[in-house]
């Protein structure tokens, strides 16, 4: 028992450590090609001009899907926002999926909506249309509403995909703000590829909460007031600037935001289009259709957007964050264990070999590694058997790199975009950066370790309640 | 004998303080294992780093607002100089060596050698350029000339960095510059695809009389994004200037049979009807046509919408029996320019196929029919109710 004692001791110790010496490297990794792929992005797109796509008549013509649940007091505005998006060949398909509140009522009544004899094609299988409506004014023609049974966000963007006419599709929270050129932005990729197939292609998802809005956009960037939506800022800059970007680069992409992404059509439709069967169901359709064209043998890409085109409002309530990373990891544990087939499989090259393998150990363990270790770290204490020398060492080591990984997230930003232009702003991040080791990690690393109990107990399932406030009370609205 | 100053007092004591306390470091550094040295070197390293980056930070946002600043207030002063320049009229009726000297007493000598002051003046002078067509437009690129910007562009032409070159090329096509028209076609097939890409569309600007002499030896597929742009380039030609681009259908490289169709579907070139039709049937007959050239040959055909087009398109899809996407391609073209009576017939068949894209568009161009609708009703086909929806959803449809 002693002897099993000991190991376990020394498994706990040096396992630990070997894991945040290799966690830490990843991020290192991903930090260079992180940077060398936005290099490469502001050098190859210095001279674009977009206006380009916008006079062409041989653009891509392009659909939107949104669903919409229970969005009655923000629909209107939503929609106007949509459909004033810069584009030439596009339609708006608003997914009403089975709204308790007038959602429906109020885009028929403010839109001159009209139901139409429409012969619905479930190329992907769904729940029951009741029925599509188009408007009866010319101004917004491009407007699709599509009323639906109760069939949760998968569901609804499938029958968005059903009913779309066009080769590409977008897909919009339809609470998000797009910037005015996003979807040419998006639609780029698509357009200058000749020797691969690009099947998706993923936009970077900025944090809105406390910025000025006027008519659907955003017209002052502000940043948050509070908290929570701040060290949220701080960690987006670290997930789609550090980390999608090298992603891109590595071709190991293997999640497109749910919030703003745009696919192909066709291959969507050929795997079978979005999975009802997770809340991760937006990393699961970019695994899935990786998967079918590595089983293909077609050469693809999923390219990364790093311009900020899309914001959307950050939960400011922890209850209310608690749900979202909650489904966040039930959402990536579920993929994983969906396509475990591909671990460490060499036919899936960049997918099998390193995203996934990438996935499983530092996206769904580390956080269960890390409560284990804060466990260990407590019971040591208790017993008396802690070495404190090493315990702070290694404490302070965790702090160092976590506050200058931030940090240098932060210089991307400055280098790159540049969106927070206020110096108080930037103090106020810095400072956030060195709070949040403390004040925020330690709870997104509970909160992923319930996805996880929740998960494999049954005790929750689906998306949970999802409040927003909306771009009137936290946010600068302007009218 | 040794003569102490009082000044080396303190710096005695200091010394001895230092030399305690590195005995007291190194004690403690030689009292602990290898592992916690290598810790606390690591962390020493990302404290460091914070630091430097904290240090990037502060230094990158002034001088970022310190450069914010000084921009906001040379493109004023500039502005005056611009208007001065262009709208003065004592510098016409001057001699060139005059008229030059003027111009840049106007900017200023010394501001002239300050890259700063030139980059900005470059970077206005191109976007009034774009802003501007005409007589203006002229002016200021004699003005870009006299500055001696062009040396500089040849500068970047010649750099070894492909983003400098590519700058190069993106000013020569804003500004116009034909004299480096030969430069920039050497890079119209440059294995770097932005070089390439940048070279192509300001080829085609600077010469109209044969923009695309590049096709011969272009191995490289032109991606749609090029496409697009080297048609925004033929949309700033004159409608006499636009180039047939039938003799470009035979080659080899396809995404030139492409682009060539769009643009003969585009400009309605009319006289291209029968080097099209043959085509078309050569892609039917011969199987190592590419499905992309099939497809476009047919929407080209769709867009020149004449008689002799609804016929090939009729002759392909009987021969086109296999591929759904072609034939569905042909009968949106046929919809677009619409069938003659007779036709129908030819396109019930693929009613029955319970394919919903087939059904639907079969229904669209039995539509455009003049009597298409009745005549599809008199036949009196068994319907299925799948069938059924979509000829009742597809006749609905407005024109």
């Amino acid at each position: 028992m002693a002897i099993f004692l000991e190991y376990l001791i020394n498994f706990l110790n040096f396992g630990i450590f070997i894991f945040s010496i290799f966690i830490t490297m990843s991020y290192v990794v991903l930090g260079f090609y992180s940077a060398k792929e936005m290099i490469y992005y502001l050098r190859k797109n210095k001279f674009v001009d977009y206006r380009n796509i916008l006079a062409s008549p041989f653009a891509p013509s392009l659909s939107i899907l949104a669903p919409a649940y229970n969005e009655e007091n923000t629909i209107l505005e939503n929609v106007k926002s949509l459909m004033s998006l810069h584009y030439n060949n596009f339609e708006v398909i608003i997914v009403n999926d089975g709204s308790k509140d007038k959602t429906l009522e109020t885009l028929i009544e403010n839109f001159g909506l009209y139901k139409i004899p429409y012969a619905y094609n479930d190329k992907v299988p769904t729940k029951a249309v009741r029925g599509v409506y188009k408007s009866t004014i010319a101004s917004w023609n491009k407007l699709v509403v599509v009323d639906k049974e109760n069939g949760g966000k998968a569901d609804a963007i499938n029958v968005g995909i059903n009913v779309s006419q066009y080769g590409i599709f977008a897909c919009i929270d339809v609470d998000c703000i797009i910037e005015q050129d996003g979807l040419l932005k998006m639609i780029k990729p698509f357009l200058e590829h000749t020797e691969s197939r690009v099947i998706a292609t993923g936009g970077v998802v900025r944090i809105a909460n406390s910025c000025d809005v006027e008519d659907g956009k955003i017209t002052k960037i502000n940043l948050p007031d509070k908290f929570l939506p701040r060290v949220q800022v701080l960690e987006y800059f670290r997930a789609f600037l550090l980390g999608r970007m090298a992603w891109s680069r590595l071709d190991g992409l293997m999640l497109i935001s749910g919030a703003f992404g745009f696919f192909d059509k066709e291959i969507a439709i050929i795997v079978g289009g979005y999975n009802h069967e997770t809340v991760g169901e937006d990393m699961e359709l970019t695994v899935r259709m990786r998967k079918y064209m590595e089983q293909q043998n077609k050469k693809y890409l999923v390219p990364f957007i790093p311009d900020p085109l899309c914001w959307t409002e950050a939960p400011e309530s922890s209850k209310i964050l608690s749900r979202q990373r909650n489904r966040w990891a039930r959402g990536t544990i579920e993929t994983l264990l969906m396509h475990k087939d591909i671990f460490f499989n060499p036919k899936y090259r960049t997918l099998g070999m390193l995203s996934y393998p990438y996935w499983l150990i530092f996206e769904w363990m580390a956080p269960i590694i890390e409560f284990l270790g804060i466990s260990y770290f407590i019971i040591l204490i208790i017993t008396g058997n802690i070495n404190w020398i090493f315990c702070i060492s290694l404490l302070f080591l965790v702090y160092s790199f976590a506050i200058a990984h931030s940090l240098f997230s932060i210089i991307f930003e400055e280098y790159t975009y540049h969106q927070y232009k206020k110096p108080s702003d930037m103090f106020k991040l810095v400072l956030t950066s060195m709070i949040e080791p403390f004040a925020f990690h330690t709870r997104t690393v509970w909160w992923s370790v319930r996805g996880n109990y929740d998960l494999f107990t049954g005790a929750k399932k689906g998306w949970g309640e999802m409040t927003r406030a909306g771009f009137g009370d936290n946010a600068n609205k302007k009218k | 004998m040794l003569k102490i100053s009082l000044l080396q007092i303190p710096l005695l004591s200091f010394s001895r303080k230092f030399n305690f306390w590195k005995i007291k470091a190194i004690e403690l550094w030689n009292g602990h294992p290898l592992i916690l040295k290598v810790i606390w070197a690591v962390t020493a390293f990302f404290l460091l780093l914070f630091i430097v980056f904290l240090f990037l930070l502060i230094l990158s946002r002034i001088y970022k607002n310190n450069i914010n600043k000084k921009t906001e207030r040379l493109k004023e002063s500039l502005q005056e100089s611009f208007s001065m320049y262009l709208f003065n009229e004592s510098l016409e009726n001057i001699s060139l060596k005059e008229k030059n000297e003027d111009i840049i007493k106007l900017f200023g000598e010394d501001n002239l050698k300050r890259p700063f002051y030139r980059t900005i003046l470059m970077k206005e002078l191109m976007s009034l350029h774009i802003n501007y067509s005409g007589e203006i437009a002229e002016k200021l690129k004699q003005l870009f000339l006299i500055l001696g910007f062009d040396k500089e562009v040849q500068k970047k032409l010649r750099s070894r960095y492909w983003y400098i070159k590519a700058n190069g090329i993106n000013i020569v096509q804003q500004m116009n510059l034909e004299q480096f028209s030969s430069t920039v076609l050497q890079f119209v097939v440059d294995p770097n695809y932005i070089l390439r890409s940048e070279a192509q569309v300001a080829y085609v600007n600077l010469n109209k009389r044969n923009p695309f002499v590049f096709f011969v030896e272009l191995k490289y597929q032109i991606s749609d994004w090029d496409q697009i742009k080297l048609h925004n380039a033929l949309m700033l030609y004159e409608n006499s200037e636009i180039p047939l681009m039938g003799k470009w259908l035979k080659s080899d490289n396809e995404s030139i049979v492409v682009f060539s169709l769009k643009m003969i579907g585009f400009y309605n070139q009319q006289e291209e009807i029968d080097t099209i039709k043959k085509v078309i049937v050569l892609e039917c007959l011969k199987e190592n046509r590419s499905k992309n050239i099939k497809i476009q040959a047919i929407k080209t055909l769709g867009a020149l919408g004449s008689k002799e087009s609804s016929k090939a398109l009729f002759e392909y899809l009987i021969l086109e029996k296999r591929n759904r996407k072609i034939i569905i391609e042909t009968l949106k073209s046929l919809a677009s320019i619409g069938i003659f009576d007779d036709d129908v017939d030819k396109i019930v068949d693929f009613l029955y196929t319970n394919d919903y894209d087939l059904i639907f568009h079969s229904c669209l161009a039995i539509k455009s029919a003049p009597n298409g609708i009745s005549i599809l009703q008199n036949k009196g086909i068994e319907k299925t109710e799948f069938m059924d929806g979509i000829i009742t959803y597809a006749f609905s449809l407005k024109n």
